[in-house]
């Protein structure tokens, strides 16, 4: 179980860490891209006619990369008004209860956006050439994403429960 | 459709889980419960459509822009710069502090940023002068405030999206506030200053400095006229100038200045893109969430609730205010104005106030809530810079606050404070 769990730590890890260079890479390209925007319009005299779209679609998958990865380092905005001096063991019952919620929402949100990447599949891009199940897709990827950190997070508050008791 | 979302979606954050996730889940629950299954699909349609946006864009770009300004060099040059013109002061890095925030918050959009960048630089300074610690963060947070007042502002970018308001009226309408904030910091630092007598950072006024150091800060100060120019000429759109900002900065911090090597602007550009993601899923989902709010009639409850109190606008707009305040003392002001922006702003336009002057009183009002305990991401932010305790900051910056409560008291009630610059560029 726990040579699973180290598996699963490690793979999260390592995704994190690719996710990292893909938002640094992207959060550039839609720079560049909306700074094209702008060149071509007064430089050129000719207006980019795919450049905001694609923007967009850099931005959307940008979200769900960076989503994760905040996930995963408990970056995502929270009020935190249970304190610990209510009981270790309230606390850790609580965040249980949390990360069950979150496996709730994140399935459901998963499965609510699969079928709304297949239906992006008939829907074609305004100006891009792309359907857009390709820019619908990040939500899913994002919280499949998600999905294994909060395995890893539901598993680590339990089994980090064991081990305080056995103290 | 009944309430039930709502009352979800508060059980959900004070339980503790993240505020994009409650937003989702309040309803998701709701709709199961209900058998709702058309809204239930809609939901993930809002959620990507809320981040699909291009207006929405200059978000991410503003915060690049003030994560690329606040490494190392910049804001060391802009604090120079500072000293030149107030050192001479009693209390001289106070104010330095203060008027360095005024001059950041043009470069970036965020509070936390200015804490943070400034702090850690001022925070030692003033304490090697003889300021206790407790002071020194207490300027640092107060002044921060200043950051999303001044255009560029990430929360009035989300503000303008979400209510349909233009950016450019916004961003002018923040640029008096937020000077009159300052300057009013700056009036109780004098008096705090001379009752403690705190030393002067510079024994006179120099002129030969004054230039000498604007010199060196001229180009990073360029940033907010090419923003605030851009977008009230009409030569760019908000994101555009976003984008602009954005490379401009990359380009004076890494090839002119040389303020940035490859290595911070890798750190850089993933510190603005997590901040990113994180606004911006809290952003669709709030989009999914406002559109139940649209369909319960929440928004219509509740005007008719605050109108059954007064009929009066002056009278309104102080409850609100008060409400507002209570409510910045938990919430960070992006999350306040995406659940509450779609509440209370169809309420106060009947009351016929104007929606730009309601605007910046919502946001100056929760953005003073980043620095109030027990919740405040800035007062959290000058306490892990300082190791002192939030609250004892808190105490400390006591008299600070009550000018700033007091100023926003004052934009409510005179509008022209907000509104005079829109006028003026033709916005109104």
């Amino acid at each position: 179980m726990s040579s699973l769990l180290n598996q699963l730590n490690s793979f999260n890890q390592a995704m994190c860490s690719c996710f990292k260079s893909l938002c640094q890479l992207l959060l550039l390209l839609m720079t560049f891209i909306v700074l094209a925007q702008v060149f071509f319009r007064y430089g050129l005299g000719d207006a980019l006619t795919w450049s905001e779209e694609a923007s967009r679609f850099l931005m959307v998958w940008l979200t769900f990369l960076a989503s994760p990865v905040a996930y995963l380092e408990k970056s995502h905005i929270a009020l935190d008004l249970i304190s610990e001096k209510w009981g270790l063991r309230i606390k850790r019952l609580i965040n249980i209860v949390l990360h069950l919620l979150s496996l709730i929402l994140i399935v459901l949100i998963l499965w609510k956006s699969s079928a709304m990447v297949i239906r992006g599949f008939s829907i074609s891009a305004a100006s891009l050439p792309i359907p857009m199940a390709v820019a619908y897709a990040a939500i899913p990827f994002g919280f499949l994403a998600m999905l294994l950190i909060n395995l890893q997070l539901l598993s680590e508050e339990l089994f980090g429960a064991e081990e305080q008791s056995e103290i | 459709m009944s309430l039930l979302f709502f009352v979800l979606f508060l059980v959900l954050i004070f339980l503790g889980l993240p505020v994009a996730f409650a937003l989702l889940l309040g309803p998701s629950i709701a709709l199961i419960f209900e058998g709702n299954q058309v809204y239930l699909d809609m939901l993930t349609l809002r959620l990507y459509y809320g981040i699909d946006s291009f207006p929405l864009m200059a978000v991410p770009f503003f915060i690049l822009t003030g994560e690329l300004m606040n490494s190392g060099g910049i804001t060391l040059r802009l604090v120079h710069f500072s000293q030149s013109l107030v050192g001479h002061f009693r209390g001289g890095l106070a104010h330095v502090n203060i008027l360095s925030s005024i001059l950041f918050s043009g470069l970036s959009g965020s509070a936390v940023a200015d804490t943070t960048g400034l702090g850690s630089m001022l925070i030692p300074a003033m304490e090697k002068s003889g300021y206790t610690k407790r002071f020194a963060a207490a300027v640092t947070a107060a002044s921060s405030v200043i950051g999303p007042i001044i255009p560029p502002s990430g929360i009035m970018i989300l503000y303008a999206f979400f209510m349909n308001v233009s950016v450019g009226a916004l961003f002018a309408a923040g640029i008096l506030p937020g000077l009159l904030i300052g300057v009013g910091l700056m009036l109780v630092t004098h008096i705090i200053a001379k009752k403690r007598n705190y030393p002067v950072d510079r024994e006179k006024f120099e002129f030969s400095y004054v230039i000498q150091s604007t010199r060196k800060a001229f180009l990073p100060l360029l940033t907010p006229l090419i923003i605030l120019g851009g977008i009230l000429l009409g030569v760019f759109t908000p994101t555009e100038a976003a984008a602009v900002a954005a490379g401009y900065a990359l380009f004076v911090s890494m090839f002119l200045l040389k303020t940035l090597d490859v290595a911070e602007l890798k750190n850089s550009l993933f510190r603005a893109a997590r901040t990113s993601g994180i606004i911006l899923l809290m952003v669709g989902a709030a989009l999914a969430f406002s559109s139940m709010i649209t369909l319960s009639g929440v928004a219509s409850d509740f005007a008719s609730l605050i109108f059954s109190v007064s009929e009066n606008p002056l009278v309104c707009l102080f409850l609100i205010n008060i409400f507002l305040f209570c409510v910045g003392m938990f919430l960070d002001a992006g999350p306040a104005i995406l659940i509450l922006g779609p509440i209370l702003a169809p309420s106060v336009a009947q009351l016929g106030v104007e929606p730009v002057h309601f605007a910046v009183v919502m946001c100056v009002n929760l953005t003073i809530g980043l620095a109030t305990p027990p919740m405040g991401l800035v007062l959290f932010a000058a306490s892990g810079l300082t190791g002192e305790g939030a609250e004892k900051i808190a105490w400390e910056m006591a008299p600070f606050l009550l000018l700033e409560i007091l100023v926003v008291f004052l934009i409510t009630f005179v509008p022209e404070i907000s509104l005079f610059i829109p006028k003026m560029m033709g916005y109104l």
